[in-house]
């Protein structure tokens, strides 16, 4: 029943979100000291988070403020930006990460699955091999090195990028590029020994027995199948990207969420942290739910059980 | 009995892997024909080379690591072992099919069946939708599938083992093929559902007229049902003839040990099973003598030197064995009188 | 046909060549080190592992000054023949940081991945064994832990403890040990329904010695790959916690700080950034390769 399991997915994503929550709730109030006293915290607002938060309230209230806050949308005040409301911030950061995140996506994935095809069909060949190392390189450097050093030959040396700022299209080719690169090889290694494990499938020799000529046995049968595992990976490669931000957004000051997690970090903004933390789970948490359903989908197995 | 027109003529097939151990002759020099309408059975244990025998003929031999070193296949004047991928292409499905063993993965488990049946009728001839609905329709009829017009929008793993490989039943005939090749097409199926599905193919042969090479490690099964068998052992076809005279006066020792490792109804209960000792040899360098010396129990000095070639002890059959040499009396007296009798 | 010898047809009496000659069968390990060592990639990149284990060792002892020792004479030297690496921006000599970073890293990159198998297997076992409710449980806790990405939990619990090797390890430690679980409790999960358990019920003690006798041979290779594969993890992780300042706190020095503060001066120093980059890029590579080739040596089905 495809309906049961979408029902029953939802319910863990909720139960999982509210369990994350929590965790981050009762995770900031381990930080030893009083973590709105630091020295970034200015003065004239401690008192209005200190009522914000209910810090003079016994900690199961203060837990039911929080959860009651989170409902409606709250994800509390920021102590660096002088009491900024997190939402607002998170609210004001997110398109740019979105469409950073989006581009990076979609160069991951269509060219992830191409050099993996590719690389499967052509077993064996110097493409092949070239593929290989390109995936090895991709999944082994750090994505601050590579975004640095791309930055350095694009950017300085050869000047033929912007290096900084998200103002205009040849200012999200670097980021984008940096950011997608170890989703892409994931993705490509996956394509590829997915191809080439279904290759060996019973079905394909059926198919050309059938008479059908390679051309078509490759993208009837085999690219289809091997589609498949990739859908798994999505929810992780989403992951990747988000936190491959942080680096990125940094090394090319882009004013999205990944760089003002970082500084919050830095300024041991315990609020925005946490209030971006809950957003960063809840939104993989919501993706990973809906790759769920994709799968749910289109494998007809789930869909006919 | 007139003999029928030969439909497939196999000629000193040789066949071997590339592997990481060295060259491995899977078929080595095997000589068959085929007549029109005809069942030949291809009776061996795994390793035997029964398999890529079937594979080459329909032109499925993986090429690398496989390699069709020499023979030929002649298929309507078509050399199925040298003939290029479109040729090939146009004769899978239509003029030759092939059935395999585990129908649990023989088929695209995302792909609704019907597309599946569809697809082999569309590849071969020119059809209208409308029409290769109806002949999937009347094909999975064929094959016993009830309501068929509902199923063939269903996937694969909604019917049951039996089921699918009546669906790979109906995909084969789909476009009434001159030979079908059935690769152990009961094997990975259930006890009860085996015999069900074995008729279901040897009535669509006999109404069809359709030739057909029946591969298996069976000897029981093939009883009822072959015109004649093969009985393959280390890449070489060692004993070939008519049904009735090998499963009675059965020329060669290997084949006496498949018979005689099936267990009879005369058996005592605590009797134990008959087998025979050793393994099949590895044949990557495979010397000059006959493959089976080292499991015979009528082995000469003569058979682990060179290899016997082939022999006509009695009428329409040939024995790889040197006990039909005339100089090999005494061991060829022991060998009849171990026969059990029938 | 040529006529033959009549003796020749005499029944041979000699017993056959043993059959089985031709397969050996070998011990299990010495076959996955033999089926290792075929795969050149890993072989080399194995080789890569130990040099930089060796210098990582090494190469400070030799060093006329400590990696620290600020020589405000010479900073922002390219490499010469003096300093290998070049100098930073306090004259510090950037070969010697790189290798005193390279014990930092290395070392929390082995213990984190360490102390995380024996976590992920204790609670694999623990949950695989007892099955049903409590399996069912510790499973869905393992997806919330899942949902979290790694470095927001590292970064969360290096917020909560006070930056330093020590809370690394353990930031790691209690966040990663989820991939090894799962594998565990999947190991756990098949053996279950093998014959052994049955056994084991009639044989009692010496049935639980068996089933241990088996199951950590099937499992050992599975955790080592994964382990493998954690250790990138861990080191990655530390460089990026150093890169933003919550990681490795000075005197120690990491490559991920090295490479912080190679980014910085990228503009007119790139050496900075390339030496520390290029050197946990080839460890993250041969660890990569090594764990690929565990993986393939101890596949059963690639057996030739």
């Amino acid at each position: 029943m495809l309906l049961r399991y979408i029902a029953r997915r939802l319910v863990i994503a909720i139960v999982a979100i509210y369990v994350l929550a929590t965790i981050t709730f009762f995770l900031m109030r381990l930080v030893p000291g009083d973590p709105f006293a630091g020295p970034r915290v200015a003065p004239e607002i401690r008192q209005a988070l200190r009522e914000h938060y209910g810090l003079n309230l016994p900690l199961i209230q203060q837990y039911g403020i929080f959860l009651w806050n989170l409902l409606h949308g709250d994800l509390g005040l920021s102590l660096s930006s002088r009491g900024h409301p997190v939402t607002d911030i998170i609210l004001q950061a997110a398109p740019v990460s979105f469409d950073l995140g989006i581009r990076a996506m979609i160069l991951s994935i269509s060219a992830g699955l191409f050099f993996g095809i590719v690389a499967a069909l052509h077993r064996g060949t110097a493409l092949d091999y070239l593929t290989v190392v390109l995936v090895l390189i991709g999944i082994s450097i750090p994505s601050f090195v590579l975004a640095g050093i791309l930055q350095y030959y694009l950017g300085v040396y050869f000047k033929v990028l912007p290096i900084a700022r998200y103002e205009n299209f040849q200012s999200t080719i670097m980021p984008a590029f940096a950011l997608s690169l170890g989703t892409m090889a994931t993705i490509a290694r996956y394509m590829r020994s997915s191809m080439l494990e279904v290759v060996h499938a019973d079905y394909i020799k059926t198919a050309y027995a059938k008479g059908l000529t390679a051309r078509q046995v490759v993208w009837r049968h085999q690219v289809r199948n091997a589609l498949f595992p990739i859908l798994t990976i999505l929810g992780p490669a989403v992951a990747n990207v988000l936190t491959g931000s942080f680096v990125v957004e940094t090394v090319f000051a882009i004013p999205g969420l990944g760089r003002y997690f970082v500084t919050a970090m830095q300024n041991l903004d315990y609020t925005l942290v946490m209030g971006m933390t809950i957003f960063f789970g809840a939104f993989l948490i919501l993706m990973n739910f809906l790759v769920d359903v994709a799968y749910g989908l289109i494998d007809p197995r789930i869909r006919l059980a | 009995m007139s003999t029928p027109e030969t439909i497939l003529a196999v000629e000193h097939l040789t066949v071997v892997f590339h592997t990481y151990a060295g060259v491995v002759e899977a078929v080595r020099d095997v000589s068959f024909t085929l007549g029109k309408g005809e069942v030949l059975a291809i009776v061996g244990e795994s390793g035997s080379g029964k398999s890529v025998t079937a594979q080459a003929v329909i032109g499925l031999t993986p090429i690398p690591p496989g390699e069709i070193r020499s023979g030929r296949i002649d298929y309507r004047g078509t050399d199925m072992a040298r003939a290029g991928i479109a040729t090939l292409a146009k004769i899978r499905g239509a003029g030759i099919s092939m059935i395999f063993q585990d129908p649990m993965t023989s088929l695209n488990p995302s792909m609704q069946v019907g597309k599946q049946i569809r697809e082999v009728l569309h590849q071969h001839k020119s059809l209208s939708s409308a029409e290769s609905i109806a002949a999937a329709v009347e094909l999975l009829r064929l094959v016993g599938i009830p309501e068929p017009e509902s199923r063939l929008v269903q996937y694969p793993h909604q019917f049951s083992g039996g089921m699918r490989q009546r669906i790979m039943i109906a995909i084969a005939i789909a476009n009434n093929p001159d030979i079908l090749l059935a690769d152990e097409p009961t094997t990975a199926l259930d006890v009860t559902i085996q015999s069900q599905i074995f008729r279901l193919i040897r009535d669509i042969q006999k109404r069809f007229g359709t030739a057909m090479i029946l591969i298996t490690h069976d000897l029981g099964l093939v009883a009822g049902s072959a015109d004649r068998i093969a009985v393959m052992y280390g890449g070489r076809i060692v004993e070939e003839g008519l049904t009735d005279q090998i499963y009675y006066n059965p020329q060669h020792p290997y084949t006496l040990g498949l018979l005689n490792a099936v267990p009879k109804l005369t058996d005592s209960g605590d009797a134990p099973l008959r087998t025979i000792e050793g393994l099949p040899p590895l044949l990557i360098n495979p010397p000059d003598a006959c493959a089976f010396a080292d499991r015979c129990p009528f082995v000469m000095k003569i058979c682990r030197q060179k290899d016997p070639g082939y022999f006509t002890p009695v009428p329409d059959n040939r024995a790889a064995c040197w006990l039909h040499h005339e100089s090999a009396a005494s061991q060829r007296a022991a060998f009849t009188s171990a026969r059990v009798p029938a | 046909m040529t006529t033959l010898d009549p003796s020749l047809f005499e029944p041979d009496r000699e017993r056959p060549p043993d059959a089985l000659a031709g397969r050996v069968s070998l011990a299990f390990w010495s076959d996955v080190w033999r089926r290792f060592r075929q795969n050149g990639p890993a072989m080399v990149s194995l080789v890569v592992l130990v040099l930089f284990a060796i210098l990582a060792i090494v190469a400070p002892l030799f060093a006329k000054h400590p990696w620290d020792y600020t020589d405000l004479m010479s900073t922002y030297e390219q490499p010469n023949w003096e300093h290998w690496f070049g100098t930073d921006a306090l004259g510090r000599d950037i070969w010697i940081s790189v290798w005193v970073g390279a014990r930092v890293s290395l070392t929390v990159g082995l213990t984190a991945a360490l102390a995380q198998m024996v976590i992920g297997v204790l609670i694999g076992c623990f949950s695989g064994l007892y099955g049903g409710r409590v399996d069912m449980v510790v499973m869905r806790f393992v997806d919330i832990m899942i949902a979290i990405p790694f470095l927001i939990w590292v970064s969360l619990f290096m917020l909560v403890l006070t930056p330093g090797i020590g809370s690394i390890i353990i930031a790691f430690a209690l966040t990663q040990w989820t991939d090894i679980a799962r594998l565990t409790r999947g190991e756990v999960l098949k053996l279950k329904q093998t014959e052994f358990v049955i056994a084991s019920r009639s044989l009692g003690a010496s049935g639980w010695r068996l089933i241990i006798r088996h199951f950590f041979p099937n499992i050992l290779p599975i955790i080592i790959v994964a382990v493998t594969f954690q250790v990138t993890n861990a080191i990655f992780g530390e460089a990026f916690l150093s890169y933003i300042g919550l990681g490795i706190q000075p005197p120690l020095t990491s490559w991920g700080k090295l490479v912080s503060m190679g980014i910085s001066e990228m503009r007119d120093n790139p050496y900075m950034l390339i030496f520390p980059g290029a050197a946990i890029t080839l460890t993250m590579l041969s660890l990569q390769l090594i764990g690929d080739g565990l993986r393939d040596a101890t596949d059963p089905r690639l057996r030739r």
